[in-house]
């Protein structure tokens, strides 16, 4: 049953990334990755990071997306209800792109299946301690970012404000 | 909620996190001053540019004298801080001085700038930037769990990304984006291997046994193919092969000052995390089928592919800010020689060379921009200008001597080093690829001959057309800084052994 539902968001996932690509209408792309959004959500939760599913909803789909949509509504306007017309720079190497794409594509395929995850050392010792699935991921993730993580939570303070800084610098200068 | 053994782990968590506290001062000082100038531009708008600048140095001074406590503190004992995150190391503490001495250079440089002046930019948030991505350099060399060399790296870019675009014009909005694309690019496929990496042993920290261990048992070309996944923001950040297509465009649209400090501060880190990276990964053997690969190889083909790249690219630039980008591509294929090499002497010969490329590098960019005032950038421009100016002519011919590695300069030395580290390797590896780089590099050296000395060639042995129009205007303060940055080039060539003996102490 699970691998079922797995197999379906999987599905979901890749079909909605590949159409995204696909489609010309940027507002369909955008409902396209909401899809993808929460396909991921949905294999957080079968995973049972249960916070990170939380919070790439909250984030991804309620924020971001969100965001992106007022963003294209309030800017966008095809004419005619029409999408708009062709692209204004022509594609160019087209075949060596999909080429390059496939190829990277079949070198990272056989990468994970040889890497044969689910016989690493640390992987069987914490599936033998049932660590994985029974309990609620948050007070670890709680306890984990007061301590181990707690440099790397302060340096994501600084990171967010230099690109605060940046963007509102950005915006505010006109050249 | 919690079991009374948990709380008292906790505790001593914590407490091993408030010792590590003493030994991030530096840090602490430069984040606060980034905060603190930023407060300052919002209470007093407009301040000049020389009093921003002034307490800025004080911020660095301040740094430098922390620092310097941490050099005569240091015991070997005090190196794991915040539970294995950063590991302090002398080679850090004395990077961390050269980090330093980049950012006080590039607030004179970007002080001294005409164009700059003239096109008034947000002065508060450009020096704040520019201590964001001093901190982040900092934490970078201390770095040795893969989130906080991504978060680091990312604290760096993040703040090149906006520097590049302080010209606010069309160009340099093109090379920001560009930069910006390529960077994000670059720093997602790093993550990509990250997770790969960390899957295979379970652990984010390089220097943990764990660490070698899973990457040693698992499969040969896995671990290839993440471990040089993982490398791409850091080849990104030193501008190697194949990440290199940005720099051109932002070292020509960027101010000459920023310019100055990309192609120095963030490439010393990244060749530091990089060297690490290589000292884990190199102890394992890859088998691809029944090939023996090691990690080496893989980095002396990045090497060879550089060099070339760079160098004959850099052949044919006819604008100096260019012909400079193409020389730090060219560079960075050189700085991956010692880590190839991956033994003592090419550890001693990376510090070398990273210690005078600042020199060299800032000496350049320093010369150009001076000459900007009579020029666009434009070699062909500088035809004459040597006579008139000499002091400034010869700073160009030792400058670009030392760039090209021929005496007598210390360029001269620390190419001499890094080829021997080279040799020494393979002799004792018998390896035909480190022979091949070593020709390549070797070859290369006279290839950049041609274009190095361009500049001093027509500074020098073409007549200056009459009359000359723009005024070149010298001040004592640039004469000073050039002699400062210029002097030890010459010095260190002789007294090779003052700069060697101090970096044989950074075990």
């Amino acid at each position: 049953m699970v691998l079922l539902l797995f197999y379906f968001f999987c599905f979901l996932i890749v079909v909605s990334a590949f159409l995204m690509l696909l489609t010309r209408h940027i507002l369909y792309a955008a409902f396209l990755l909401l899809l993808t959004f929460l396909g991921i959500a949905a294999l957080y939760a079968l995973v049972g990071a249960d916070f990170l599913a939380v919070s790439q909803v909250v984030i991804y789909v309620g924020g971001v997306l969100v965001l992106l949509l007022f963003g294209i509504m309030l800017t966008h306007q095809p004419v005619g209800g029409q999408p708009s017309a062709a692209p204004q720079t022509e594609s160019r190497n087209l075949w060596w792109g999909a080429l390059t794409g496939i190829g990277f594509f079949a070198l990272l395929a056989q990468v994970i299946y040889k890497a044969d995850f689910t016989s690493k050392a640390w992987i069987v010792s914490a599936e033998s301690q049932k660590r994985l699935l029974n309990n609620s991921s948050i007070p670890h993730l709680g306890a984990n970012l007061m301590t181990h993580y707690l440099l790397p939570f302060e340096i994501i303070a600084i990171l967010l404000l230099v690109a605060l800084v940046g963007a509102t610098l950005l915006a505010s200068r006109k050249s | 909620m919690f079991s009374k053994n948990l709380v008292s782990e906790l505790s001593n968590q914590l407490n091993q996190i408030l010792d590590s506290l003493v030994w991030v001062y530096p840090e602490l000082v430069l984040a606060g001053w980034f905060l603190g100038i930023l407060l300052l531009d919002l209470v007093w708008r407009n301040l000049p540019y020389r009093i921003l600048a002034g307490i800025t140095g004080l911020g660095l001074g301040l740094t430098a004298v922390l620092v310097y406590r941490q050099f005569v503190d240091f015991q070997p004992l005090s190196g794991n801080l915040f539970l294995g995150m950063l590991q302090l190391s002398p080679a850090a503490i004395y990077f961390k001085f050269i980090f330093l001495l980049c950012i006080a250079c590039t607030v004179l440089l970007a002080g001294r700038s005409r164009l700059f002046r003239r096109t008034k930019p947000p002065y508060a948030e450009f020096l704040a930037l520019l201590l964001a991505m001093g901190l982040g350099l900092h934490l970078l060399a201390m770095s040795v769990n893969l989130l906080m060399i991504y978060l680091s790296l990312e604290v760096v870019s993040l703040s090149s990304y906006i520097l590049a675009a302080f010209h606010f014009n069309q160009k340099a909005s093109e090379g920001s984006i560009k930069y910006l694309l390529f960077g994000a690019f670059s720093s997602g496929v790093m993550l990509y291997g990250m997770s790969l990496l960390y899957g295979f042993c379970g652990t984010l920290q390089i220097t943990d046994n764990q660490f070698v261990t899973g990457l040693a048992q698992a499969d040969g070309m896995a671990v290839l193919v993440a471990g040089f996944l993982a490398m791409a923001g850091l080849l990104f950040k030193i501008s190697a092969l194949p990440f290199h297509l940005w720099t051109p465009d932002v070292y020509q649209a960027s101010p000459t000052a920023v310019v100055a400090f990309f192609a120095t501060a963030p490439k010393i880190a990244g060749v530091l995390v990089l060297w690490q990276f290589s000292q884990v990964l190199g102890k394992i053997d890859f088998w691809l089928g029944n090939v023996k690969v090691e990690w080496t190889d893989l980095l002396a083909v990045l090497a060879i592919l550089t060099i070339i790249f760079g160098n004959f690219s850099a052949l044919w630039q006819t604008q100096a800010k260019r012909m400079l980008a193409y020389s730090a591509i060219a560079h960075a294929g050189f700085l991956l020689i010692p880590l190839v090499a991956a033994n003592e002497l090419g550890r001693q010969s990376l510090f070398f060379y990273l210690t005078v490329y600042v020199l060299m590098n800032f000496g350049a960019f320093w010369l150009v921009e001076l000459m900007s005032q009579v020029a666009d950038y434009q070699i062909k421009s500088y035809e004459g200008w040597g006579n008139a100016y000499p002091i400034l002519g010869l700073g160009f011919l030792v400058v670009m001597i030392a760039l090209t590695g021929l005496p007598p300069t210390a360029g001269f030395t620390a190419k001499l080093l890094i080829f021997s580290a080279l040799w020494e390797a393979y002799q004792s590896s018998q390896n035909q690829l480190l022979l091949v780089l070593w020709v390549v590099g070797l070859l290369n050296t006279v290839v950049a001959l041609y274009y190095y000395l361009k500049i001093p060639f027509y500074l020098f042995l073409r007549p200056l057309p009459t009359p000359p129009n723009p005024i070149l205007t010298v001040r004592k303060l640039d004469y000073a800084w050039l002699i400062l940055l210029i002097f030890p080039l010459i010095f260190w060539f002789f007294k090779t052994d003052w700069l060697m003996a101090m970096l044989k102490m950074l075990v």
